[in-house]
């Protein structure tokens, strides 16, 4: 489906041959498909495509609660926090002696 | 994309729309109670809603510390974050049912004192009593499923509940769902209930987020879409403080975890403690500056003396290990700590920019009465879907088991009634159909956009009047008709996403009519250009919606004293 084909160039860049992926990214080597992350995820942003691939369709739809990572039994997903989400921080000012 | 409509009609006594602690703790206390429990929930309920991964406080009141002096305690909890827009008879039940609850929790297996005894931190106030039980919510979820299961509830999963049924007399007789599990079709379900439960959560997603590039970055869940309150207001049901709107507060532009239990004091520039609290960091009472002064951030980004900052610097390691890895987990925060690694942040040598965020619908909504339930009979709402009280978690979990004990007493009054030839269901399914099958529309973040757009202006945080306001209705109007039209879907995720957004508008609709309607301004998120003042008049009132024969029909009642406790 077309529609589908978008989705994942969304949420898979590739880039000199390294893969960017929008939150969350799951290791495809530890990956065992069991499927657990698509069905829990309170956004509905994982998918189970109809060939048996997890793929994070949604990415942008992600609210980076991280249950996909806590609950994958083999700890294969880690979250990318979009530039969108930067934690604005400055220097803690010197403490006057 | 294919519509179908699934044979069987899901029959049961009580049906409860949303799995989120609300829902999941009613399906348990009514499937012990004896009664025949669905919940339809749109997502999975072991990690949906604002629950997902845990929670930061339980505002409760155990009688062997908070004593009995029970009218200042009413008023000292609402001094705090849950403010006084509550009517004191469901706020003085809610408090004097959370220890039942805590309990019932804790005999679930959700640790409900992870220091071995009852450990109340943050949201507080020196000389003050605290109410906010700090616990460890992170497998809430999980385990209320597993008790919800254990005691014969029916969890239906990918399921989105759409709109309600009612026999057009007053009284809710099931629902209209759609199962999105599959996204080449939405197989659309039809409910057959007694009474009806509804536990959505509360409102976002209605006004522009820290950054509009990434709607989803809310500081509650951001599937939360009042879904609850629009449908129950289209068949009929009064809401209620729909006005008064509420502002989170947390990491400027990583708002997903909210202010959270970051122990540090709230600082300027130069580290000067900005609050009457703590000048010290304090595990104890963090630091309730925002709680009480909810527009430090905007008045200080407004007159330049900004930005405000979460300052950890003298936060003792002690305290700092603690709230990165355990605070922060129990809670559902994980995500604090894991961008502050993978940034390599040290919270010794960097502050934390802290800002407001945009307004939100906490606890706003159904208007229920002392059983919960609302004006329509059999309809019951629960947590943040109800308007007019608030106590977030405390409030879905009592709630919850409130208003079960009532429909299970409810349901053995009332007859069934057959659902099959609603005239409803065909009018729904003839619109999920022209939104799956149109070729050319909109996709529904094209309306999404554009209704934050219009909310953000002319119903908006910073000045309205009469003109603002009678524009954004007209906008609105014109944008729930230009929806209708043209917004499509091609996936069945994408038509849960479109509905979300049809309910927005509603529910945008009627805040705009309330607000427009209170001619006066009122706290910090009313202020109106033409009318300065504040209405004595309408001091302890509560606005009320209610869809009529002649459309959308306004009133100013009194606020609920407190009965017997």
């Amino acid at each position: 489906m077309k529609y589908e084909f978008d989705r994942i160039s969304i949420a898979k860049k590739y880039i000199n041959g390294e893969v960017y992926d929008m939150p969350p990214i799951i290791n495809e080597e530890k990956c065992i498909k069991c499927g657990y992350c698509a069905a829990i995820c309170p956004l509905d942003v994982i998918k189970v495509s109809k060939d048996k691939k997890i793929v994070v369709k949604y990415p942008d739809e992600c609210w980076h609660c991280r249950a996909c990572a806590i609950d994958c039994p083999v700890q294969a997903i880690t979250l990318r926090y979009p530039l969108s989400h930067m934690m604005l921080h400055v220097d803690v000012p010197k403490k006057e002696c | 994309m294919k519509v179908k409509v699934r044979e069987n009609i899901v029959k049961s006594d009580i049906l409860i729309v949303g799995g989120g602690i609300g829902g999941l703790q009613a399906a348990i206390t009514a499937a012990k109670n004896g009664a025949d429990v669905v919940i339809a929930e749109k997502a999975d309920t072991r990690r949906s809603g604002s629950g997902a991964t845990g929670n930061d406080h339980f505002m409760c009141y155990i009688p062997e510390i908070h004593g009995d002096d029970y009218d200042t305690i009413l008023q000292e909890v609402m001094e705090t974050l849950v403010g006084p827009w509550q009517d004191l008879d469901l706020v003085s039940l809610m408090m004097g049912r959370s220890f039942e609850v805590i309990q019932l929790w804790h005999s679930y297996g959700i640790d409900m004192k992870p220091t071995g005894k009852w450990n109340f931190e943050g949201h507080a106030m020196p000389g003050r009593r605290k109410y906010h039980l700090k616990y460890d919510g992170r497998n809430q979820k999980p385990i209320l499923t597993k008790e919800a299961l254990k005691n014969g509830a029916r969890i239906m999963n990918k399921t989105v509940v759409n709109e309600l049924l009612t026999d057009n007399q007053g009284r809710v007789v099931g629902a209209i769902g759609i199962n999105i599990s599959d996204e080449e079709q939405a197989e659309v379900i039809i409910f057959q209930a007694k009474a009806v439960i509804v536990g959505t959560g509360h409102t976002v997603r209605m006004y522009p987020g820290q950054n509009p590039a990434y709607e989803f970055n809310t500081a509650s869940c951001p599937a939360d879409t009042g879904s609850g309150a629009a449908m129950a207001y289209r068949a009929g049901a009064r809401l209620v403080n729909l006005d008064i709107p509420a502002v989170q507060a947390g990491p400027k532009l990583f708002a997903r975890s909210g202010k959270a239990t970051w122990i540090g004091v709230l600082t300027d520039y130069y580290g000067k403690p900005l609050g009457p609290f703590v000048d010290k960091p304090s595990r104890e009472y963090c630091d309730a500056t925002s709680d009480i002064w909810r527009e430090v951030f905007s008045e200080k980004l407004a007159d330049g003396s900004g930005p405000v900052f979460m300052n950890c610097s003298e936060t003792s390691e002690e305290d700092l290990d603690y709230m990165l890895h355990d605070a922060f987990v129990a809670e559902g925060d994980t995500s604090i700590t894991d961008y502050l690694e993978q940034y390599d942040i040290d919270l010794r040598k960097s502050m934390v920019e802290f800002a407001s965020f945009e307004y939100v619908f906490l606890g706003r909504g159904i208007d229920v009465d002392i059983k919960s339930m609302s004006s329509l009979q059999g309809l019951y709402a629960i947590g943040n879907s109800a308007g007019n009280v608030r106590g977030d978690i405390t409030s879905a979990a009592v709630f919850g088991h409130v208003a079960a004990e009532n429909a299970c007493e409810y349901v053995k009054e009332v007859a069934e009634y057959d659902v099959k030839d609603h005239a409803l269901i065909a009018e729904k399914v003839a619109l999920y159909e022209q939104i799956c099958s149109r070729k050319e529309g909109a996709y529904w973040k094209e309306a999404n956009s554009t209704l934050q757009q219009i909310m953000n202006t002319y119903v908006g945080m910073n000045v309205r009047s009469e003109t603002l306001m009678k524009s954004g209705i007209k906008y609105l109007s014109d944008l729930k008709r230009y929806s209708l039209a043209q917004l499509k879907a091609e996936t069945s995720h994408d038509l849960m996403r479109t509905l979300e957004v049809l309910d927005l508008i509603d529910y945008a609709q009627a805040t705009a009519l309330m607000s427009e309607n209170r001619k006066e301004s009122r706290g910090p998120h009313h202020k109106r250009s033409d009318y300065t003042y504040t209405n004595p008049l309408l001091n302890n009132k509560f606005q009320t919606i209610c869809l009529t024969s002649e459309g959308p029909k306004m009133e100013f009642r009194d606020k609920r004293k407190r009965g017997a406790m």
